[in-house]
């Protein structure tokens, strides 16, 4: 049976599992975060359980297929892709004192906007949270510049490459071409331009609240900056060039637990261990201390990720088959760009981002093309009808920021922030006080300029 | 510690405030004395509360020591009527009192709130209701982007009670601290007289 058919079987409740499995990583940070931290991994399992057992049992061999098909081309790739960039970004410290002006703040979070879409928004944030943290310790207003670092280089830096974002790289997996993402940077600009601006005008009316002695340019200039592991850019070159290899050449085949797995793609993911491990190897320790590296995120992302792409299978089988399948009034109420864009993006203020990427991928695929293999699709979707692929992309990637749960990196720059000292805002004080004031009427005129 | 007045005024702020410091210059004073509207003060009763809600804006309150209060109050009532200004109320300020809470996830600043609202007190001033909780997960170091717990918790919550005077300079001190939460000054007193 092929997983087409499958979509037309499935019931609207075997989707319950997925948004429970979603609505765990977003909630019980908030609502019980020492049960959560203890606890995730068992609630990942049992919600896996949920779907894997019955399904296997139900439907048989298509539907361990599907799971196989699931490891081997999504699950295995990206976690390979995820501890690269972050053991990488991981060996470089950035040390040295900067002063926290507003146009020094404006420099880092434009610096770390670029370099999101390279080195990934979870590796370019903790890159340089702490050199922000740092210039900043003097200053009495400082927590709306963590929140505009959360926009700019945690979320909406990472749209350009699928190195930047966990759905952009999903998207490459699925077949989005790696330089296609390239073309989303028209929005791009505007939107970060837009909010380094707005970031601006914040950080200098807050400068000028701040005490005379601060504002005063001090007689004796700090300790200069210094970036420290530096050669791991070079293994970050690596990743990027095994990444592109990847999408540009044709090695052959191969069969893995019954799922075809092209070659270059195991030879990229061959590369990236090396990257990962060379880049382990050859930085000291004292580097990755600076920086508090433990394996902890990474194992919080497997762990995570194992649950959210076991309980994504019958979504997206449901969603592929478009108005034959039981999620058929999604695709119905999803019909042009700007819907897209919406859809995603709130979803992605709530839920993680990249299994909303996929699951508006596969409703634009159902919508546009239902029935047609994805492999087949996909191409469609860029040649005929990109403007929805822009839309999903950039919704998934900037709306992560409207919340503290819609993109993983929020949350992480949140505690390092308040651990040394920074009193954010809390969960609806964020969205109350920034994310609706200054992301929403952003978005809403990207909406009009880039998707009407 | 000095006794505090609250002077209940009916006028404008701003010839209230003219007023005062036109008061104090002719005593050679720069300062003395708080106005209500520069601090968080609690209604009291819901009578007072409905009377503050239609009175908006035509109600000042004053607090100062007693040795300004008293010529303060004689001069409004000399003076004041032809100014738009009444003394519609006096009393003694007998205690104050304050909630606070804090939650930090830093040692310094948790250093900090215990020693600004639980160490050094001024005179007469103490902690009530006082719940002080320091938690510590070592296996919660380093980033974590999906499973986010801090290292080290320092929560605290409690009263301040005491004399006007030294309530005030807690909560002016509570006030310039990150990471603390404070509600509105509640204050005791006896009437005197308008």
């Amino acid at each position: 049976m092929p997983p087409e058919d499958l979509g037309t079987l499935l019931p609207t409740w075997s989707a319950i599992p997925f948004a429970g499995m979603l609505l765990s990583i977003a909630l019980f940070p908030l609502l019980a975060p020492a049960f959560w931290h203890h606890h995730y991994p068992k609630v990942s399992a049992a919600w896996s359980a949920v779907v894997i057992v019955p399904f296997a049992f139900a439907y048989g061999a298509p539907a361990l297929h599907e799971l196989a098909h699931v490891a081997v081309v999504d699950y295995v790739p990206f976690i390979i892709l995820l501890g690269a960039l972050f053991t990488i970004g991981g060996g470089i410290y950035v040390r040295g004192g900067l002063r926290g002006t507003p146009w020094v703040n404006g420099t880092l979070m434009l610096i770390g906007t670029l370099l999101a879409s390279w080195v990934g928004t979870t590796g370019a944030a903790m890159l340089l949270v702490r050199p922000l943290l740092r210039a900043n310790r003097a200053r009495r207003y400082r927590a709306h510049t963590v929140v505009f670092f959360i926009f700019l280089v945690a979320n909406i830096g990472g749209a350009l490459t699928p190195l930047g974002d966990p759905p952009l790289f999903l998207g490459f997996l699925h077949g989005v071409p790696f330089f296609w993402t390239f073309v989303v940077w028209k929005e791009m600009v505007f939107t970060a331009g837009a909010v380094l601006g707005a970031y601006l005008l914040f950080d200098l009316y807050w400068w000028r609240r701040e005490d005379a002695l601060l504002r005063a340019r001090p007689a004796v200039p700090g300790e200069p900056i210094r970036v420290e592991g530096w050669h791991n850019v070079f293994f970050l070159g690596g990743v990027l060039a095994a990444v592109i290899l990847s999408g540009t050449v044709r090695l052959g085949e191969v069969t893995i637990f019954g799922v075809a797995q092209q070659v270059q793609n195991l030879v990229r993911d061959a590369i990236l261990v090396l990257m990962l491990a060379a880049s382990w190897r050859t930085t000291p320790r004292r580097v990755r201390e600076e920086n508090q590296f433990t394996w902890e995120p990474i194992k919080e992302v497997a762990i995570l990720f194992a649950g959210i792409f076991a309980t994504i299978i019958p979504v997206l089988a449901m969603l592929r088959v478009g108005e034959g399948g039981a999620l058929a009034f999604v695709i119905r109420v999803v019909r042009e760009p700007a819907h897209f864009f919406w859809a995603s993006g709130i979803l992605s203020s709530f839920l993680d981002n990249a299994p909303t990427y996929l699951t508006f991928l596969s409703t634009a695929l159902g919508r546009l093309y239902p029935g047609v293999a994805e492999r087949e699709a996909i191409p469609r979707l860029i040649a005929e009808n990109h403007a929805f692929l822009q839309a999903i992309a950039t919704g998934s990637v900037f709306m992560g920021a409207n919340t503290y749960i819609g993109n993983a990196p929020n949350f992480m720059v949140k505690s390092i922030a308040e651990e040394a000292g920074v009193p954010m805002p809390s969960f609806f004080g964020y969205i109350l006080r920034y994310s609706l004031p200054v992301l929403i009427p952003v978005f809403a005129l990207a909406t009009l300029i880039f998707f009407e | 510690m000095t006794a505090w007045h609250e002077l209940v005024v009916d006028g404008a702020e701003r010839t209230l405030r003219a007023f005062v410091a036109g008061f104090l210059a002719g005593r050679g004073e720069h300062a003395g004395g708080v106005f209500g509207s520069d601090i968080a003060l609690a209604a009291g009763s819901f009578g007072e509360r409905l009377k503050a809600l239609f009175a908006a804006g035509s109600h000042q309150v004053f607090l100062a020591p007693e040795p300004l209060a008293v010529p303060l109050a004689r001069a409004l009532g000399e003076r004041g009527r032809e100014l738009g200004l009444v003394v519609e109320r006096r009393r003694v300020v007998e205690s104050a009192k304050f909630s606070f809470r804090a939650e930090a996830f830093s040692r310094d600043v948790a250093a900090q709130i215990r020693d600004a609202l639980l160490v050094t007190l001024p005179a007469g001033v103490r902690v009530e209701q006082r719940s002080e909780k320091e938690e510590t997960h070592p296996e919660a170091h380093g980033p974590e982007p999906f499973a986010p717990l801090h290292e080290y918790i320092y929560r605290v919550s409690g009263d301040i009670v005491g004399p006007f005077e030294g309530v005030l300079e807690v909560w002016q001190r509570a006030r310039t601290l990150e990471f603390v939460e404070t509600d509105s000054l509640h204050l005791e007193g006896k009437i005197l007289s308008a």
